[in-house]
């Protein structure tokens, strides 16, 4: 397989904080890959970095590749040409995405016509053909509406259907379904799904929410204070979590079967801001398991399974796990 | 001992068209009943009309009919100082902790204000707003802090501090924890959990994430287009769900370690907007079992034999069954 | 749960209101100019009788040349003297206390009214803003200084009915400021929350409102003595201001008019003084928008 995109040890700062450091990132050819992360993870701000959507204020260090191409020199001709060719992006607020001035027809075939060369016509029959496949009855009249004559649900189907347009070889979706609700989220979930398997589509979907995370993606990447801080398939993680971040995050989940513990096993504090210190394990403050050696090194990613690695001094066993 | 009865509640919020006023109804008819110490989860997507439940019980918005009755007294008929002292029986946690908190006051000033509606001395404040910081898991040292100064969680505590600091019988939680981090939301359910234990509290928990649900809620409600569709203990309605919505809901879920890549997307389109004309049943146009009697005729909600009600023509009846 | 923003830092040590006010006025030239410019006016019109040569209403034989024509400035009278034969800067200082008195007091009371309407209306809603708001709207409808002219020649002039006229008419624009503030600072959580908590009205209009209102209530106060000092001065100019022999800007202005053509300080002595004083009054008031509003882009 050949790697779509190639993130190497990527840091971005802002002026008085660094929101990333250091985080690695491969992704194949239709492969789907989740970051997931709480606030201040970090996780945003790779998927903004990746897309070169980052504000001026920051400074981005690293090396992002694209089907082997720098993405970080590209001028801003080759970057439009990019953006909505090769990888198109799927934001929270379908709102704030579309213009809510243009006809919702007019923005689907905006990129038709521009990274597809197409005729207005041919563009306007491709449009309705796109609405079509996200679901949208009656394609051929709602072209002409604009966006806020639609839902919630159908804006973020047309958010969709824009991203689909030219076929990219990435897309990357910002916490597509959190401003939606959850019958919601699980039809615009299917439709990703369908969308991205038919054309062997890689995705990296950025969430919050582990479940919706681990009901999509092939890899999962778990962030912390700006870092990776375990990563490896799915249901390996799911299963066997060996950084106690991961434990925690999926631990503070209550289930919907099964029993229901009185308590929920937490842990102290709350995900940190701005600047953590180097020089020790940034999960340290909260960790139950954390020993002097947490407080004072800075764990690496390291393999502790088959196929996932993790950054913990201390991985969490078979045993200590379940 | 029932501390909340709720009896066929209706909200109604003006619209301002161009020529006619007309109104919307955001709740229709919405009755339970609450016991101390127990926790009545209400559930429903966005629009559902769960919030409007919780600003009509507060009177932040006066209901349009139906009785409330905290504490055997009628609450929707109180004014001016009567409806003031009353508030002490019941308080409210808000969602955005972000907004809840006046931020030119210290968290702890923000607390006392609570204890000044009270009647409570200035001088008596200072050591009871200690004693309820630290009753939420804070350091007294806090109290001199301002809100941007603490993180969310921090100032989700402040809130239940507040709403504690009057003594309430009831405290009604709209979506208190849905803007919280995952690590943190759970700090905050099991504080709600041993404050209920401890004082006997009657919650009114509102919550568009049915796992939070599970956990919190003794009872669950479940509401679509401003009724509640189902009503049952909260094992009975996640083991058995009877109506078609819930059963919807819960399949939507995506759970960690449910696998990947199953069809979640249970039921087609979205809920109508609040303002569209309904008869029948509300859930009729997105429903897999509806036939011509859920279009013309409104379901009641009907108790089975074990108390769990639904309001559907087709109960219990599952998607897989011929219709 | 909503992403956070890029910006994910929070500010754990935000500068003191003073410290900051200094910082901005460090980068803001105009700014710190106007607020030199109001402190040597403020001092000025305070320490009148001391920096003035002359007491203003005294006339003087040798103030006038011998065709009895005001003489220019020198000759002992640093801006000369009027057609009177009494001293400018003498009548310039003092006049100073005048219409700053009457800008500051004017422009305070209808701050003050033009504040208690916004904030009872915007906040108890209802028949009380329906009535508070339609006389809001009659008053804006009034030509202003008609009205202000009708007003004083019923009334006879005199500073304090000049006072009332401009106060009762510069309310309004503040009104409606502070009811759309109050109108959506009433819907925000912590103000919901005070309600639920059953403090009264008053309390909550004091504590949880009001604070969150200074801001904007500063702006427009300092905004607002420009122009009331203004219309003083217009007022002056037509003969319903401040009564003669008081001296005040608008009035000097309007005495000096006719001898614009023998004696040009009479006319640039205050009309200078107005020009500077509105101005800086304005990019004062600019300057503590921007200071104040914390979504104004931060100047570096």
């Amino acid at each position: 397989m050949t790697a779509i995109l190639e993130v190497d040890d990527l840091t971005v700062d802002f002026s008085r904080t660094t929101a990333v450091r250091g985080v690695s990132l491969r992704v194949e050819a239709g492969e789907r890959v989740g970051i997931v992360g709480e606030s201040g993870s970090g996780k945003s701000v790779t998927a903004q970095a990746v897309m070169r959507l980052l504000p001026p204020t920051a400074t981005v260090g690293g090396r992002i590749r694209f089907a082997g191409q720098d993405v970080l020199g590209f001028d801003p001709a080759r970057l439009a040409a990019w953006r909505g060719a090769d990888i198109a992006m799927v934001f929270q607020d379908p709102m704030s995405s579309l213009n809510p001035l243009l006809r919702v027809g007019t923005q689907l075939t905006e990129g038709l016509r521009r990274h597809r060369g197409l005729g207005k016509a041919a563009a306007r029959a491709e449009a309705v053909r796109l609405l079509r496949t996200v679901g949208i009855d009656d394609a051929e009249r709602r072209l002409d509406d604009y966006p806020h004559a639609f839902s919630g649900g159908m804006r973020q189907r047309v958010c969709i259907a824009i991203a689909a347009a030219c076929t990219p070889k990435l897309i990357i979706a910002d916490e597509p379904t959190t401003a939606l609700d959850v019958t919601v989220q699980a039809q615009v979930l299917d439709l990703l799904d369908e969308l991205t398997e038919r054309h062997d589509t890689a995705t990296v979907l950025v969430s919050h929410d582990l479940g919706v995370i681990s009901s999509f993606c092939d890899r999962i990447m778990v962030m912390y204070a700006g870092q990776v801080v375990e990563a490896g398939p799915t249901d390996d993680i799911v299963a066997a979590p060996a950084h106690p971040y991961t434990r925690a995050l999926l631990d503070s989940i209550p289930r919907l079967d099964g029993d229901l513990p009185r308590r929920l096993p937490t842990v102290p504090g709350s995900p940190p801001f701005g600047n953590v210190p180097t020089g020790s394990c940034a999960f340290a403050d909260r960790c139950p398991h954390a020993q002097d050696r947490c407080r004072t090194e800075a764990p690496t990613m390291a393999p502790v399974g088959p196929n996932t690695t993790a950054a913990c001094h201390f991985p969490l066993t078979e045993g200590a796990r379940t | 001992m029932t501390v909340v009865e709720v009896h066929d509640l209706t909200v109604r919020y003006p619209r301002r068209g161009t020529l006619r006023r007309t109104q919307l109804t955001a709740v229709d008819a919405v009755s339970f009943t609450i016991e101390a110490g127990r926790t009545l989860g209400l559930a429903g997507e966005s629009g559902s009309g769960k919030s409007s439940v919780a600003r009509a019980l507060m009177r932040v918005h006066d209901p349009a009919a139906g009785s409330v009755r905290v504490a055997d007294r009628e609450v929707t008929t109180l004014r001016g100082g009567a409806l003031r002292k009353f508030r002490a029986h019941m308080q409210m946690v808000f969602q955005d902790p972000y907004d809840s908190l006046n931020p030119r006051l210290t968290v702890g000033d923000n607390v006392a204000e609570a204890l000044t509606a009270a009647g409570i001395p200035r001088p008596a404040q200072v050591a009871r707003t200690r004693e309820l910081f630290e009753r939420v898991g804070l350091p007294a040292a806090f109290t001199g802090r301002y809100p941007h100064q603490l993180s969310g969680g921090q100032r989700q505590r402040v809130s239940i501090a507040r709403a504690l600091a009057v003594g309430p019988q009831v405290l009604v939680c709209d979506e208190a924890v849905s803007a919280l981090d995952v690590s943190v939301r759970a700090q905050i359910l099991n504080l709600l959990k041993d404050l209920q234990e401890a004082d006997g509290l009657a919650y009114l928990f509102i919550s568009h994430d049915m796992s939070t649900l599970r956990f919190i809620a003794d009872d669950v409600a479940i509401m679509y287009q401003g009724r509640i569709v189902e009503l049952g203990t909260s094992a009975e309605v996640f083991a058995n769900p009877r109506h078609p919505y819930t059963r919807a809901l819960l399949a939507a879920i995506p759970q960690p370690g449910a696998g990947r890549r199953h069809r979640r997307g249970v039921v087609r389109g979205e809920a109508p907007p609040a303002d569209a004309e309904l008869t029948g049943c509300a859930f009729a146009p997105r429903c897999p079992l509806a036939t011509e009697i859920c279009r013309t005729e409104r379901p009641p909600l009907e108790a089975d034999a074990a108390g769990h009600r639904a309001a559907c023509h087709h109960a219990d009846q599952t998607e897989g069954s011929p219709a | 749960m909503t992403a956070p923003p890029i910006a994910e830092a929070v500010p754990l040590a935000a500068p003191t209101g003073l410290r900051r006010a200094l910082g901005s006025l460090r980068h803001d030239l105009p700014a710190l100019i106007s607020i030199l410019v109001l402190v040597l006016l403020a001092l000025a019109a305070i320490f009148a009788p001391l920096l003035a040569s002359h007491p203003p209403l005294q006339t003087y034989q040798e103030g006038l040349a011998a065709n009895g024509a005001p003489i220019g400035p020198g000759h002992g009278f640093p801006l000369g003297t009027d057609p009177n034969g009494r001293d400018v800067l003498a009548r310039l200082l003092y006049g100073a206390r005048v219409s700053l008195t009457i800008g500051i007091l004017a422009n305070g009371l209808a701050t003050v009214f033009g504040v208690l309407v916004g904030l009872t209306a915007g906040y108890l809603g209802g028949w009380v803003e329906t009535i508070l708001m339609r006389l809001t709207d009659v008053v804006m409808s009034f030509p202003i200084l008609l009205f202000c002219i009708a007003l004083i020649s019923v009334t006879g002039p005199s500073e304090r009915n000049v006072v009332i006229v401009i106060a009762l008419i510069y309310w309004t624009t503040l009104a409606r400021i502070i009811r759309s503030q109050v109108l959506s600072l009433r819907e925000r959580e912590f103000v919901v929350a005070a309600r639920t908590m059953g403090l009264s009205h008053w309390r909550i209009m004091r504590k949880h409102l009001f604070p969150h209102l200074v801001p904007t209530i500063i702006v427009y106060a300092t905004l607002g003595v420009a122009s009331s000092i203004l219309i003083e001065a217009s007022l002056s100019f037509l003969g319903v201001g401040v009564p003669v022999p008081t001296p005040s800007w608008g009035q000097m202005i309007e005495q000096g008019k006719e001898y614009f053509q023998i004696a040009p300080w009479l006319l640039f002595a205050p009309g200078v003084c107005l020009i500077v004083t509105v101005l800086a009054f304005n990019l004062a008031g600019d300057w503590l928008r921007d200071l104040l509003d914390p979504t104004a882009p931060e100047r570096r």
